[in-house]
């Protein structure tokens, strides 16, 4: 069964019906109390709004926070996209300094442009990863591939160890994070067409 | 560097896609549900879905289309038509909108746009603009072609800029459904003014005119109905054709 974190704070339609469209069921979790991750494999985070936001609403709940910690530390999956991806960091400086989830070393901060020109916030669009180290996740997937963007603050690592790939917009940031069971997408893989749910699926697909 | 983009543009009426000539003579061009799929899977960038039924328009007649759309598109689809309120907005978003598109509204209330960007981010907002040339000037018109505005291109560009809007969207009604080709004066001139991506449509026929838009404009994207609706192209033709041209799209 795949979990998808609804904080009620924005859209999670599209994720699950890809979820749902590539053969995997769906429960929505809930920060609660009563929520049990018990017959969950892949848990999504997906994210729409600001960091002070989702942080807020997280930490509403220590006892679901304390599960999360748990699961993730039995081995099992979880995926942040976008705003979900920079939650899974230590800490994000919009609005303010809020905590995350720490399993990144690292904090989230505005993306510094250097040629305002050409380059504009928010980086939204079709934009190319470059591929920095191999993983199952990236089956089918070349190096080069076009996925759907939307954000202005990026996520800032301390080690580039966790950084399997990378995208440029004006500056390099990271748009694929993995560490170990804890994977982040910063483009919007259920808005980025076939490439999207191929790299969803390879996601799904991942056992613990 | 984001790639240009390729967009169908679908016209709704009530539960049907219609095609207009010059913003009038509607033509009956299919199921928006099964259009959308079409369009998803043959590599469109996005899509912009618009309702433009001439009975009184509400925003909510769109949701539970847009909720079967959202189903099976997994690409960015922005929806637009009667939106008064933040309110539509938000009903918009909820179904599976990720952009919506905003026209007549903006003449009466620029500060909506600015009240939808702080909310919803001002990626979520885009400016779709009417233009008819009148005595060799442009013209804006509001409510599908049918209401006159008097401010200039230019002055509504700028207010629309302050605040705070994502895109624009710039439709040439004299060239709207002729297929007879765009007008890359006005969509130079929009793209000009506009510090924000521009979205051009009216008139696109064939390849050519999408490769010009894309080699003498600085034009983001282009939308076009008649072309998909009318003749066998799809996106993977036109991206296909434009790769000869060094045009950077999405490929794979």
């Amino acid at each position: 069964m795949i979990g998808i974190l609804d904080l009620d704070i924005c859209n999670l339609k599209s994720v699950s019906s890809a979820v749902y469209n590539l053969g995997f069921d769906v429960r929505l979790l809930k920060n609660n109390d009563k929520e049990k991750l018990n017959d969950i494999t892949h848990i999504i985070i997906p994210g729409v709004g600001s960091f002070s936001n989702i942080s807020e609403q997280f930490f509403k709940n220590r006892e679901f926070n304390f599960k999360l910690n748990q699961y993730v530390k039995s081995g099992k999956l979880l995926l942040g996209i976008c705003l979900g991806m920079q939650f899974l960091a230590t800490e994000g400086y919009e609005n303010g300094i809020n905590k995350g989830l720490n399993f990144f070393d690292g904090k989230v901060d505005l993306m510094k442009i250097n040629n305002k020109k050409e380059y504009s916030l928010p980086h939204i669009g079709w934009n190319e990863i470059q591929i920095k180290k191999k993983h199952k996740i990236f089956k089918n997937i070349s190096n080069g591939s076009n996925f759907y963007f939307v954000h202005s603050y990026k996520m800032n690592l301390n080690s580039k160890d966790n950084i399997f790939a990378e995208t440029n917009h004006s500056i390099n940031f990271p748009s694929i994070v993995i560490n170990e069971n804890v994977v982040g997408f910063q483009f919007h893989p259920e808005k980025s067409s076939k490439n999207g749910l191929k790299i969803l699926e390879n996601f799904l697909k991942l056992k613990s | 560097m984001l790639k240009k983009r390729i967009i169908p543009l679908l016209l709704l009426q009530g539960d049907r896609l219609i095609k207009t000539l010059n913003f009038d003579k509607f033509r009956d061009v299919g199921n928006p549900v099964s259009t959308s799929k079409i369009y998803n899977d043959s590599d469109a960038d996005e899509i912009i879905l618009l309702n433009i039924s001439k009975n009184k328009r509400n925003s909510s007649d769109m949701i539970s289309i847009l909720e079967k759309i959202s189903e099976n598109c997994f690409i960015p689809i922005s929806a637009g038509g009667g939106i008064n309120s933040l309110n539509d907005t938000i009903e918009l978003i909820k179904s599976g909108a990720d952009k919506i598109v905003v026209n007549s509204i903006c003449y009466k209330n620029y500060n909506l746009i600015n009240t939808i960007s702080s909310k919803c981010g001002r990626q979520a907002v885009v400016a779709s603009i009417d233009v008819k040339k009148i005595n060799d000037k442009y013209v804006l018109f509001s409510n599908c072609g049918r209401e006159r505005e008097d401010i200039s291109l230019e002055d509504h560009i700028k207010k629309l800029i302050d605040n705070d809007v994502g895109e624009i969207l710039i439709n040439s009604i004299d060239c709207e459904g002729t297929m007879n080709g765009p007008d890359e004066n006005l969509i130079a001139k929009v793209c000009n003014i506009s510090t924000v991506p521009v979205i051009s449509s009216g008139g696109i026929g064939n390849y050519d005119h999408i490769k010009n838009i894309f080699k003498n404009t600085n034009s983001s994207a282009v939308a076009c109905g008649s072309l998909f609706n009318f003749t066998d192209s799809n996106p993977i033709r036109i991206k296909s054709y434009l790769k000869s041209y060094d045009i950077d799209l999405r490929i794979f």
